[in-house]
């Protein structure tokens, strides 16, 4: 916007390229070690691209037992969360912003609900440990779908909100009169203006779920083991498995970082809590 | 609004109370139960002491002469104080630049979603690819500064360097999170302000300090929020890159939390330090309002 090209404007453009750098190496440094094999990673100075080109740890990753596991149950671990916290959520957020007079005024539920992410995962973690033995819900699928409900269903409930609160209620209103009953006010007037902020939603819910650690490495063992779980335990023979570390970490990389590319404005909308449209 | 509904229409609680049960169900019940427990000496792994047995505040006797505990305190206030500050001034910078100072559209977006893209990584395999980059000896930024002709940097393995190589990944990560929110902010705020400063002389400086920065303070209030809640927060990438090591020097209260409980099995004493814990937030969280709120009036 700005038409000067005095000094400043150099320096603003040479500091974005430089810090996109900073930001792209790392990734890059990734795809590099995972693609090498283990004997030029130790080699100094490094070796700057994949020297002996190999896709061994990639194909030793969508292979081994433990990794396949590992993905699995992380996949169905992230959707059973996401599916439960966004119906949850999306009923209870449908409600915070049509009927906040009647069921919440001053805000206090609803901060309250989001308030309780401020707590240190470690604070829930640790009763919830010993309520699962009684429950036998420890390692199991199930423990780790409810146990990611305590971050995923205040995000889903507040985002959700957000969301509806954008949707005029006057649309509603003018279903109404066309005698449209609650239900198919909501299916067909509601529901559509409000699907990108849904998969927004979903989508974010699905990452934080796959991404989780803590939570993951107390309540399960060999049964439901998840990818960050097996990350810190992939080293054979005293020796770190470099590439292949790094090879997990691209192929777990990849669906959170296509569904930000696939849905870029809803998904840093939700990211920011819906204060940024870009 | 208008609500065609009567008063006495149940669709609202209906649509609310599995969510709120849900929630009290799994995180508030549990940690009012955690919070009885601290007052309790309970170390489900030693003999003595298999059940919960009331001892009063011995739990919290202990942790406050803990060198361990308060240790950890100060690492928090360098890592959260130094490294939330320096996360925000970045995405404040770069978020300003990129919208004043590069034109193509095409550009910004890509740019934009460049830095994103580490956000939606877990933050523990974001530890691990830290971890290899600063690897001692063999290490790529090692490397690198070698190339510049800097000599090796024992990076994690000191207390200030592990928490620094620490911060470095973390800000790596997650200043996407502050520039986003400002540039949205920097975004909405109108052309004709900064016409109409110009008119009138104003210098860039000036424009900065009189426009730019009251518009977006209560943006960048929040952003800092934001990232000082994850900071309490923190966990993934202390657990990976130092392991709170070399011995305990570089413990965070959550992960020093995280032994005491899971490694210790002292449940009572664990119990205790995380109410600390989320008691400091919260305290942390409404001084930040007030300064902000008492600024605003002023």
């Amino acid at each position: 916007m700005s038409s000067d090209t005095s000094g400043f404007q150099w320096f603003g453009r040479g500091f974005v390229a430089l810090y996109a750098l900073f930001v792209a190496f790392p990734l890059y440094w990734t795809l590099n070690t995972a693609l090498k094999p283990l004997n030029y990673i130790g080699t100094f100075p490094p070796t700057l691209y994949p020297r002996g080109f190999t896709l061994d740890s990639i194909v030793w990753v969508l292979t081994n037992s433990r990794a396949v596991n590992a993905i699995t149950n992380s996949l169905i671990i992230a959707s059973g969360t996401t599916i439960l916290s966004v119906i949850l959520g999306a009923l209870a957020g449908y409600a915070f912003s049509r009927f906040a007079s009647r069921i919440d005024p001053g805000g206090h539920v609803s901060f309250w609900l989001l308030s309780t992410r401020m707590f240190p995962p470690v604070a829930v973690v640790l009763p919830i440990f010993f309520i699962y033995g009684q429950l036998g819900l420890q390692d199991t699928l199930l423990g780790l779908i409810l146990l990611y409900l305590t971050f995923n269903l205040p995000l889903t409930t507040w985002l959700m909100r957000d969301f509806f609160d954008k949707i005029p209620v006057s649309f509603e209103e003018a279903a109404y009169v066309d005698g449209y009953s609650r239900f198919e006010t909501f299916r067909k007037v509601v529901f559509p203006l409000v699907r990108p902020g849904l998969v927004a939603t979903m989508m974010l819910a699905w990452v934080f779920a796959w991404n989780e650690f803590l939570f993951a490495w107390i309540i399960t063992g060999n049964n439901t083991s998840t990818i960050t779980t097996i990350i810190p335990t992939l080293i054979e023979s005293n020796q770190i498995q470099w590439n292949r570390i790094m090879a997990m970490a691209v192929v777990v990389a990849i669906p959170p970082t296509l569904i930000l590319i696939a849905f870029r404005d809803n998904i840093i909308e939700g990211m920011t809590l819906g204060m940024t449209d870009i | 609004m208008v609500d065609r509904f009567a008063d006495r229409d149940l669709a609202p609680y209906l649509l609310v109370g599995p969510t709120i049960v849900t929630v009290f169900l799994i995180t508030i019940g549990p940690m009012l139960w955690s919070l009885w427990l601290s007052f309790n000496r309970w170390a489900p792994a030693s003999i003595a002491h298999q059940t919960p047995s009331f001892n009063a505040g011995a739990n919290y006797a202990w942790l406050f002469s803990q060198g361990r505990f308060w240790n950890s305190v100060a690492n928090f206030a360098y890592y959260g104080g130094v490294g939330v500050t320096l996360q925000v001034g970045l995405g404040l910078f770069l978020a300003l630049a990129l919208y004043n100072y590069v034109d193509n559209t095409g550009v910004r977006i890509a740019m934009l979603t460049l830095f994103a893209v580490p956000m939606m990584i877990a933050p523990l395999v974001v530890g691990r690819i830290w971890q290899l980059l600063f690897l001692p000896g063999g290490g790529t930024v090692n490397g690198i500064l070698g190339m510049l002709g800097f000599s090796a940097v024992p990076w994690l393995q000191s207390r200030w360097l592990g928490l620094t190589a620490i911060m470095i990944a973390d800000t790596w990560q997650w200043v996407g999170l502050p520039l986003l929110i400002i540039y949205g902010g920097r975004a909405s705020i109108s052309d004709t302000l900064y016409e109409a400063a110009r008119v009138d002389g104003a210098s860039r400086w000036m424009q900065f300090r009189r426009i730019t920065l009251p518009q977006l303070r209560n943006l960048i209030a929040i952003a800092f929020l934001l990232r000082f809640m994850d900071a309490y927060k923190f966990f993934d990438k202390l657990f990976i890159m130092t392991n709170g090591g070399p011995g305990t020097q570089t413990e965070l209260p959550t992960y020093f939390t995280y032994l005491v409980g899971f490694s210790q099995f002292n449940i009572g004493r664990a119990a205790a330090l995380t109410w600390v814990i989320g008691l400091g937030s919260v305290i942390a969280m409404l001084l930040f309002w007030r300064t902000m709120n008492t600024e605003e009036m002023a």
